[in-house]
């Protein structure tokens, strides 16, 4: 199977995305991981205003069969969470890179960025898996 | 780990797997929820052929099975399934099972493919023990079974094999040539199981492609056993590993009324049945439905914050599109609508005790249309 990995963005090695707009940072679960998980019927979203730890806990994302956590790419305060993915989870597999999107974080420390997976990165992850 | 006569014939058909009993097997083809939904509204097949098969034949068949089995196989007539349970001396379930009777001395057991050994263990000593003079024959791996489940299922099963579909009414079972054809399921729907006792990959392969292309016209879907799951949790059946197991007996789990107190003979697990039949149980299985988010196997039941129960079987429902599931608690709390807590991973779901199905019964499942209560 192949996996779409966009060159815009950052990865971590548990398969959420970065994506940075104007120093608020976009994160989201990557093409692999929605199709890992197959059908999503179930999101739980952290609330707005929280401040998240890098590798911290901030949501769920279930299939019929699997429940997988979702953890922050970054540190920083979560300013906005996509409420829409709690009425279309099926978002997340139509869409992992754009609609799919799950919250923005105000970063609160850029260097944590260097420590996250480039593109080319993420994609030799994915060919190492097979 | 085992395969089925039809693994290969998955693989072409672009299933993904999954390790179920030993078994390599179909989780799904093309979506769980697709799958399921073609159960429910139209016509689904599925290799359940991990069942266990055990043929037991002679003089002493049916009275073997009278003694492991709490329903009445004696009385069962001859063309006919019967859903019944083994316990143990304490009244546990060791397995759950259907018995085909074609007649009184021959007869197949399908047992759960988790306990097909234990199963076969279990009939093997009482058959030394008891002096019972009958064959007991695990025909498993060599034989197919298929499942064909849905509202449009009859009108499959007669496309492909005549009007013997039509007459053999539910828990009958009927044969054409060497194909047994049994109207029983685990769905909730209406449906077929077939049965060939002598088969070879070759011939399941030619027989199983045939009748998806007969069914095609009436949208007949292959369906793998993530939507065998879902459709068996929505309708409330147990499964075994999940709902019952050695320490839980038949009125806890509630299926007793399988159990004949009554029959003519003694029967293994007798003593206690017949207390619990008197006296009642303190443990009972429930359904509930959660109002956001999707209980799970081992998650805490909570009422009044304290721990009640733990779920036994949950998952998200593709036709209610909401969580549902099963679970042990105390009978105080078995009430319908009574609001629980499901605990999950830091967090707490809200849920209604609801009794199974979990469907509207006029709507879905093999009453359908046909106004009658449950029984």
């Amino acid at each position: 199977m192949s996996y779409e990995v966009r060159e815009d963005r950052y990865y971590t090695k548990t398969h959420e995305w970065l994506l940075l707009e104007n120093g608020v940072g976009v994160v989201g679960i990557t093409d692999y991981a929605q199709k890992s998980l197959h059908e999503i019927v179930f999101v739980e979203l952290p609330e707005e205003g929280k401040e998240v730890k890098m590798g911290e806990r901030i949501g769920t994302v279930e299939s019929i069969k699997a429940v997988s956590d979702v953890y922050s790419p970054i540190s920083g305060k979560i300013v906005e969470v996509n409420k829409e993915l709690e009425e279309k989870p099926e978002l997340l597999n139509s869409s992992p890179y754009d609609q799919g999107w799950m919250v923005k974080i105000e970063v609160a420390n850029k260097e944590e960025i260097s420590k996250l997976l480039k593109p080319e990165e993420y994609k030799k992850l994915l060919q190492e898996k097979g | 780990m085992y395969k089925t006569l039809l693994h290969d014939w998955h693989a072409v058909k672009g299933a993904t797997f999954t390790e179920f009993a030993g078994f390599h097997m179909p989780l799904f083809y093309e979506g769980i929820s697709r799958e399921h939904m073609a159960v429910r509204e139209n016509v689904g097949l599925f290799d359940v052929s991990h069942m266990g098969r055990i043929l037991v034949q002679g003089k002493d068949a049916v009275h073997m099975l009278d003694f492991l089995t709490v329903n009445d196989p004696v009385k069962l007539k001859n063309g006919r399934v019967q859903y019944t349970c083994m316990c143990n001396e304490k009244g546990g379930i060791i397995d759950d099972m259907t018995l085909y009777k074609f007649s009184e001395e021959f007869l197949l057991v399908v047992c759960n493919a988790a306990n097909r050994e234990k199963v076969l263990k279990h009939m093997l000593t009482h058959k030394e023990g008891g002096g019972f003079s009958c064959t007991v024959e695990d025909v498993t791996l060599r034989s197919l079974m298929l499942a064909v489940q849905g509202p449009e299922s009859p009108k499959v099963v007669e496309d492909f094999i005549g009007s013997e579909a039509a007459a053999t009414k539910r828990w009958r079972i009927s044969q054409v040539n060497d194909l047994i054809l049994s109207r029983t399921g685990y769905t909730g729907e209406d449906g077929f199981e077939l049965v060939l006792l002598n088969a070879d990959e070759k011939r399941a392969t030619k027989l199983t492609e045939e009748l998806l292309s007969s069914g095609a016209k009436y949208g007949l879907q292959l369906c793998g056993l993530g939507a065998r799951d879902t459709l068996r949790i929505e309708a409330g059946l147990p499964l075994y590993g999940n709902e019952l197991n050695e320490d839980i007996t038949p009125y806890e789990a509630r299926i007793d009324f399988i159990v004949k107190l009554n029959k003519g003979t003694d029967f293994l697990g007798k003593g206690i049945l017949a207390e619990q039949a008197s006296k009642g149980v303190s443990r009972i299985r429930i359904g509930f439905v959660a109002e956001r988010g999707i209980p799970r196997k081992g998650y805490a039941i909570e009422v009044n914050g304290n721990e009640v129960g733990h779920v036994t079987s949950g998952t998200f429902s593709p036709l209610l599109k909401k969580g549902i599931g099963m679970g042990y608690v105390h009978k105080e709390y078995d009430v319908e609508g009574l609001e629980i807590y499901i605990k999950a991973r830091g967090r707490k779901m809200i849920a209604r005790v609801k009794m199974w199905p979990f469907y509207d019964p006029a709507k879905y499942g093999f009453r359908r249309g046909r106004g009658e209560l449950r029984s």
